[in-house]
């Protein structure tokens, strides 16, 4: 889901930056003092998911979790995501200083997005809350696909050329993060429900 | 807002420890090697997982392709070596994964004074070791060199490539703690010093 460096074009860098800096400032302002550590606990899960490699056919596939911080996050999954991704950068050089407004918007604007769409179900009845995990899962590296043909349209390569050949390879990421994302979540309902949005987060430790 | 800004100020302090121009899209990592006529190549993802299947082209000084082909189960593929050059292997492992290995042409052999190493004579170096021509005494050598030094030259390489270390992913754990913990610092600060 990385863009590298030298790719785009310095009109989408800046704008890709000034927009995750716009995001990072709502989630921070939104943030509780008791979510913080809901917040350091998933940007520590995105942080750690690119090195979990799936083996996949041909290739190898690592997790984004992006649809899981968003789920968890709301807003602040910016702040998270931002993070995540500048120790990402420091420690495993993934993707790289310049791209790093792009990134954070590649995988936390759908994260947000997702938060919009499904947080409402998962408090809901089980198969419900289920499916909508699946689907914000799924979704997020989905609309993260989109979100990297549009910077690579706007930096001047053909949008719809690019868009499909990302969301193309990027099939069996979504299924494995739609499935990951479910099974969190579920597992979240059992042990620990007041860490799902929809409930007023008194017992969160 | 105060807060946001402080938040982001440390955030971008971090930037300093980016390691310049070595930041790819994703990581995955290539090692070449050179034995005898033959050209290895290894690629793995930092983790250690092999690729299969990546696609491995080989290009030449100009960027023209002269051969490509697929790594094994194991995420290797051998060639001949098809031209005596400074070249460059590219693996393409899909995802934007990328990495590429330059060879030059001393480690293909290449260069004025080995421009055509003939074949061995089919009888054997063994058959009259005495008998060697200082030429073909030198063939022998440095294809026996190249045979015992494979293993070392593959592990620089493994060396030499980053891959990601429980200590990276331990000391950015570590990170993402303390800037928690300045966070709400800052925040109940900001409430006056109430507990959290």
């Amino acid at each position: 889901m990385h863009i590298s460096e030298g790719v785009l074009s310095g009109p989408v860098l800046l704008a890709g930056a000034a927009l995750a800096a716009a995001g990072t400032g709502i989630g921070l302002k939104k943030l509780e003092p008791e979510q913080i550590p809901r917040a350091a606990m998933l940007a520590g899960a995105f942080f750690v998911a690119s090195l979990v490699h799936v083996p996949l056919g041909p290739t190898s596939v690592h997790l984004v979790l992006n649809g899981l911080v968003g789920l968890l996050l709301g807003w602040t999954a910016f702040p998270a995501i931002l993070v995540g991704l500048v120790l990402q950068a420091v420690f495993f050089q993934f993707g790289g200083l310049t791209t790093l407004g792009v990134n954070t918007l590649i995988m936390a604007l759908p994260a947000v997005t997702g938060y919009g769409l499904f947080s409402r179900f998962l408090q809901g009845p089980k198969a419900a809350a289920l499916a909508a995990a699946f689907a914000c899962g799924f979704l997020s590296v989905l609309l993260g696909g989109v979100v990297v043909g549009l910077a690579l349209a706007l930096s001047g390569e053909h949008f719809l050329n690019v868009a499909f050949a990302v969301v193309l390879a990027h099939l069996p990421v979504m299924g494995i993060e739609g499935v990951v994302t479910a099974l969190c979540v579920g597992f979240l309902r059992r042990v620990q429900p007041g860490l799902l949005p929809g409930r007023p987060p008194v017992e969160v430790r | 807002m105060n807060t946001a800004t402080l938040l982001f100020t440390l955030t971008l302090s971090l930037v300093p420890l980016l390691p310049p121009g070595d930041a790819s899209a994703h990581r995955v990592n290539l090692f070449a090697w050179v034995e005898g006529e033959t050209v290895h190549t290894e690629a793995k993802y930092p983790d250690g997982t092999l690729v299969k299947e990546g696609l491995i082209r080989v290009l030449d000084r100009s960027g023209r392709e002269l051969l490509q082909g697929k790594t094994n189960d194991r995420g290797e593929f051998s060639f001949p070596i098809p031209l005596r050059e400074d070249l460059t292997i590219v693996l393409e492992a899909g995802m934007g994964h990328r990495a590429d290995w330059p060879l030059s042409a001393a480690e293909l052999g290449g260069g004025p004074a080995a421009a055509a190493p003939s074949p061995a004579p089919a009888s054997g170096p063994a058959a009259a070791a005495a008998s060697l021509s200082p030429a073909e005494l030198e063939q022998a050598l440095e294809k026996a060199l190249d045979r015992k030094l494979a293993p070392v030259v593959k592990m620089m390489a493994e060396l030499h490539a980053p891959r990601a270390r429980l200590s990276d992913v331990v000391g950015g754990l570590g990170w993402i703690v303390g800037l928690a913990g300045f966070a709400v610092w800052l925040k109940s600060r900001r409430r006056g010093g109430g507990p959290a």
